[in-house]
């Protein structure tokens, strides 16, 4: 089963490049285990359980040890992630925006998903509203998220089924140099992705959904196969749509090619804007 | 050990396979391909806590959804939410039922234009500043009606309709006749 390149794995294999220690100023990074270790995150240091997720420890409040001056210094990545908005994407969204691009129309009543309740303000004469409060702060998490992992080189897949805005997502992932797959989605492309392309492949570090459904309004195959693979997923997800496998879901209308050139504009600032970042900060290798 | 990364933008998946060629360092990782357990973290962390998975072979992904955890762990199992889903009425809509179930809508409305306001809305206003200023309610939808006429809004009752029609014909009889 062919996976993701880790960022470590990656940076293991430029020790050997001349010009990467030029650059480094003689530093070699070494990412990952280190900065974990530093981090806490090391079970047997701090007696958590592997079990808690970072969300429940974020939700108790828990305390983490600082990253100390030695590991931040070898990790250059590990100082993005200690700023709340290290990339500035979380202003890029704002409900006023939102609100004139439709984002908060939903489906009828009737076309509801039990799973999305939650994410809607209420609803007017039988069309339900979205709660663009909720999805304000969604969306943020999302971009930033996005950014991060364009920052780390990861590989970025839109995918979408919806045969009207098809041509925007593919432009949108033409201009920020990353990938798109708008068609048929063949069932073993990465469950069976070896076999399929007869090579090695890298899969995508993220996939990004404008639409979470196929043409059958059935959940996007994709969306299973990336939770199979550990590949984390950010979607918009609709008034009817399934939202409990995607990571970072963002409640929204996605039927509306206004909305969906809307959204196609964000994710492209904010891979733009980590990718800037990487170039600006010396992570880019070659 | 060289990575030879092409990228080909906007290329579709098989592009995508093609151009990244990973010489000499063949890596498969270890993976739990039950998505309705748990989460991908949660199996994530299975794995490395197994063994299976070492803390260099780690998805570049892992750090940063530790330093921003989503809201809410994307798990498949979970509790139905509670469906109540609150339906959204102003105080307004009493108004504009009425105004709609008498007039009916003639006005040609641009909705990308929200500068100018439409019939009902005017009428709306109006009410409620009248109902500000202390008219008796009984008599508040005749007011409205008649201030906004004399502001040269086109308020005809669907009772007035075919009374008026019936003026225009009795109007015209005798150009009826020539014909």
């Amino acid at each position: 089963m062919s996976a993701p390149l880790s960022k470590s794995r990656a940076l293991a294999c430029r020790f050997f490049s001349f010009r990467t220690v030029l650059k480094n100023n003689g530093r070699v990074t070494v990412s990952c285990p280190v900065a974990m270790k530093a981090r806490g995150h090391n079970s047997s240091q701090k007696g958590y359980s592997s079990s808690t997720s970072p969300t429940s420890q974020k939700a108790a409040a828990a305390e983490a040890s600082p990253l100390s001056e030695d590991v931040a210094d070898v990790d250059v990545a590990a100082k993005s992630l200690q700023h709340h908005d290290y990339f500035g994407v979380r202003d890029l969204v704002t409900v006023r925006d939102m609100f004139k691009a439709r984002v908060h129309f939903g489906h009828k009543e009737g076309l509801r998903d039990p799973y999305m309740a939650p994410y809607l303000f209420g609803n007017r004469l039988g069309i339900d509203i979205i709660d663009l409060d909720q999805t304000l702060t969604l969306f943020q998490d999302a971009l930033n998220f996005t950014a991060h992992i364009a920052y780390r080189g990861g590989i970025i897949l839109f995918l979408s089924r919806h045969r009207q805005t098809m041509p925007w997502v593919e432009r949108t992932a033409l201009e920020v140099n990353e990938y798109s797959h708008c068609r048929f989605w063949k069932g073993g492309t990465f469950t069976n992705a070896t076999i399929q392309f007869g090579t090695v492949t890298r899969l995508p570090d993220l996939c990004i959904f404008l639409h979470t459904q196929n043409n059958a309004f059935l959940p996007h195959a994709a969306i299973t196969d990336s939770a199979k693979l550990l590949i984390p997923t950010v979607g918009i997800v609709d008034s009817n749509c399934d939202p409990r496998l995607i990571t970072y879901p963002i409640p929204g209308n996605d039927d509306t090619p206004v909305t969906v050139q809307y959204y196609c504009n964000l994710f492209k600032k904010a891979i733009l804007a980590g990718k800037k970042k990487r170039r600006l900060d010396g992570l880019e290798q070659d | 050990m060289l990575i030879r990364t092409e990228r080909v933008s906007g290329q579709g998946i098989g592009e995508l396979c093609a151009n990244h060629l990973v010489l000499g360092l063949i890596y498969i990782m270890a993976g739990s391909r039950i998505e309705r357990f748990g989460t991908i973290y949660s199996r994530l962390q299975g794995l490395l806590k197994s063994g299976a998975l070492s803390q260099v072979d780690c998805p570049i992904w892992k750090s940063v959804y530790e330093a921003f955890p989503p809201q809410r762990e994307p798990m498949y199992e979970r509790e139905i939410p509670d469906q109540k889903v609150r339906p959204i009425l102003y105080p307004e809509d009493f108004v504009r039922v009425k105004y709609y179930n008498t007039f009916g809508n003639t006005d040609v409305v641009d909705m990308s234009n929200e500068s100018v306001k439409t019939t009902c809305q005017r009428f709306v206003e109006k009410y409620f500043d009248l109902q500000q200023k202390g008219v008796h309610p009984d008599e508040l939808f005749d007011k409205t009606t008649e201030i906004l006429k004399a502001e040269n809004a086109r308020l005809r009752s669907t009772d007035e309709i075919p009374q008026s029609i019936s003026n225009m014909e009795s109007n015209s009889k005798d150009d009826g006749g020539k014909l």
